[in-house]
């Protein structure tokens, strides 16, 4: 009879060796204790081969992302060596640029500078000229007055006035070129102050007018004191020469903003229209030539503002007047 | 409180043993039965039922009895345990998320004993265990002693079933209430698994099912780090005993835990988890230790040893996944256990563990040993 089971089989094996049923029993046992250890070691080897199989996967995974990681890498090196090469171009475009505005500047300083220099001196030198037509004309109506007939003397006249309007002429122009001489340092001034000597400069006006000027408390600045005061009496002069019937009030009034002083000068009087906005800081822009002046007091302001960073600008008076903005750098 | 355990091949050997048990004078009240898919479950119902034994059990893949690993049969603990000290609850998912299933479990617990403590077995393959123990403690309210397993079907991957006298499910859950000031439940669950290779992120999840590895097709990540087949049906039946070996280590709240893959869908290349993870969690795969692990297993347990020296009666939970990365060898583990207490052990190999890590706190876990000692005060 035959029989397929594998450890009946090893039973009749081992009892065909004709041991005693004790040794045969312990032959059995010992047998499948190695059996069992024979499948524990095939297990091992079995495991061990897998471990390896996935130590070589972790390996070319690695090896993988690396070489992932590769490419990119190359290829941010390729960008940032394109992005190098535009920033190069860039750079040496905005060098030259950066050289050809200084020299511009440079330039344009030198041109500047050679201007008021030729401003001063001319003005300077216009005058020289200008006091001995003044004085010999002058000289010439004292001492001839009864010689000359009623056209002559008249001519006469006129002749002494056009000398004295073209030295007031050159007087502003050389003030007007004296404000930018930069290389004055700017003072720590207490601006009430400043427009107290301003307003006491136009003391003979401001009485004849009857005008009332308000001003509220102003601030402590650096800045160039006679720019200043210069600043002020121009505005306060051009509100009491611009008047109406009624007596001229102007109203002086500062306010802090962020990064700078903001200030305001109005007036009562026949106000400018806004198409002359612009035009009015021009030098010698007249809007009313039966008044006098030369056109050269608000072109003084504006130089006198720019001097200190700041900027101007005016605005109409909704119930009529003017109201000039300026601003000055803290 | 006294304790029988035995392996049976057939269902109607429950019913010899029990009388044996009879014979020997113990009076079971409950019966814990792990059981081969092979067995009818019907069948060993009515056998307990019959016996007004309380039944608790659960499939397997695999079963333990004391210092014997077995295959194709069922092992039995049979107890002795008053009726006060215990409460046996198996419940149907039904409509009910695992979340809220777990959750009321929890509060029946809570409500069925002060000091409760819960032997939980889990059916169904795709639940995400995750939410079983948190819906539990949820319930109760606070960290209890709280141990159990995922059945497991010998490696189907398609049903696992718990049950109870009156209730079999493969998508529900049977509970083993335990009043703790009757019976002291102590416990461990340990691993060993070793994190290998670089870190990943979780760039695509649904649930537990896996999508998307650091922007690529999660199984296909999965497969280039643990084997490349190019061969379908290889491929599919390789997945299925690999995949658990090889399980998601995550670092969560300063301790790790592990999240086997369980399932694989060659179609849209994703891995179904034992639970679930997080979007953008970042995670290293992880590989079975050396066979000297196996003795370090034991060892980790003497403490407990110590603590409790003489319980009742001892069950295991162990990881299918540890059962295939460590073979035949395992044994040597389940005999180093065995050997500590030499008191009636069974336990099964299951899809997931539910046990106190070192630290005291109740997680879910894979590749661990979660053992449990119950001892009558």
């Amino acid at each position: 009879m035959s029989n397929d089971n594998p450890t009946e089989k090893l039973k009749l094996k081992i009892e065909a060796l004709g041991l005693s049923p004790a040794a045969q029993n312990d032959l059995f046992l010992e047998i499948n204790l190695v059996e069992k250890q024979i499948v524990k070691l095939d297990f091992k080897s079995l495991r061990s081969a897998k471990d390896k199989e996935i130590a070589v996967n972790l390996l070319n995974t690695s090896l993988e992302n690396l070489e992932k990681n590769n490419r990119e890498l190359l290829l941010k090196n390729e960008e940032i060596e394109q992005k190098n090469l535009e920033l190069s171009a860039q750079k040496t475009q905005i060098e030259a640029s950066a050289q050809k505005l200084e020299a511009n500047l440079r330039e344009l300083t030198h041109s500047y500078e050679a201007l008021e220099q030729f401003s001063y001196i001319a003005s300077h030198d216009l005058k020289t000229p200008l006091r001995n037509i003044a004085g010999y004309s002058q000289l010439l109506k004292r001492r001839y007055e009864n010689q000359l007939d009623g056209q002559a003397l008249e001519f006469l006249n006129f002749i002494v006035d056009g000398v004295k309007q073209m030295h007031e002429i050159i007087s502003d122009v050389q003030e007007y070129s004296q404000m930018s001489i930069r290389n004055l340092q700017p003072v720590l001034s207490d601006l009430n102050s400043l427009v107290e000597k301003s307003l006491k400069n136009l003391a003979e006006e401001i009485e004849e007018s009857g005008a009332v000027v308000k001003i509220t408390p102003l601030p402590t600045l650096s800045v160039h004191p006679s720019g200043i005061i210069q600043l002020f009496q121009n505005l306060v002069s051009n509100a009491i020469k611009f008047k109406t019937d009624q007596p001229p009030i102007v109203e002086i009034f500062a306010e802090k903003k962020q990064k700078h002083w903001h200030f305001q000068v109005s007036d009562n009087g026949c106000g400018i229209e806004k198409t002359f906005n612009q035009k009015i800081f021009q030098p010698f822009q007249r809007l009313q030539t039966t008044l006098p002046g030369k056109g050269m007091g608000l072109a003084i302001c504006k130089k006198v503002v720019q001097l200190h960073h700041g900027e101007i600008w005016h605005e109409p008076r909704t119930e009529g007047g003017s109201v000039f903005h300026f601003t000055i750098a803290e | 409180m006294q304790s029988i355990s035995f392996a049976v091949s057939n269902h109607q050997e429950f019913q010899e043993n029990i009388q044996k048990a009879r014979e020997n004078g113990l009076n079971p009240t409950l019966a814990i039965v792990f059981a081969s898919t092979d067995f009818e479950i019907e069948a060993i119902q009515k056998v307990f039922t019959e016996n007004k034994i309380d039944l608790f059990g659960c499939t397997t893949a695999g079963e333990i009895l004391d210092k014997q690993v077995l295959d194709q049969s069922a092992v039995c603990l049979l107890l002795d345990l008053k009726k006060s000290a215990y409460k046996l609850l198996a419940t149907d998912h039904g409509g009910h998320s695992v979340y809220k299933t777990s959750f009321l479990l929890g509060q029946e617990a809570k409500k069925s004993f002060s000091e409760p403590g819960i032997l939980l077995l889990s059916g169904g393959v795709a639940v995400n265990a995750d939410e079983i123990v948190m819906g539990v403690k949820d319930g109760v309210g606070r960290e209890i002693p709280f141990y159990g397993g995922q059945a497991g079907d010998d490696l189907h991957l398609k049903e696992t079933v718990v049950f109870s006298n009156n209730l079999k499910t493969s998508n529900g859950l049977a509970c083993l209430f335990l009043d703790t000031e009757i019976v002291e439940i102590k416990g461990m669950a340990t691993s060993g698994w070793e994190a290998i290779g670089g870190e990943n992120t979780v760039t695509e999840v649904v649930g537990n099912v896996l999508h998307g590895i650091n922007d690529e097709p999660a199984l296909d990540v999965f497969l280039k780090h643990f084997g490349f087949f190019d061969n379908t049906e290889i491929r599919g039946s390789a997945i299925t005993s690999l995949s658990a070996q090889y399980p998601l280590q995550i670092v969560k709240d300063g301790y790790t835990v592990l999240r086997s893959p369980v399932l694989a869908d060659f179609d849209n290349r994703t891995l179904t988890l034992s639970t679930g993870v997080e979007m953008g969690q970042k995670f290293r795969f992880s590989i079975a230790p050396g066979f000297e692990v196996l003795e370090k297993t034991v060892a980790e347990f003497s403490h407990l040893q110590q603590q409790t020296p003489n319980p009742d009666a001892v069950i295991l939970f162990s990881c299918k996944g540890r059962h295939a990365a460590f073979g035949p060898l395992l044994e040597e583990e389940i005999d180093g256990l065995y050997n500590h207490w030499n008191t009636p052990m069974i336990g099964f190999f299951s899809y997931g563990e539910i046990g106190n890590t070192p630290s005291g706190v109740c997680e879910f876990h894979n590749e661990t040993c979660s053992l449990v000692l119950l001892r009558e005060k």
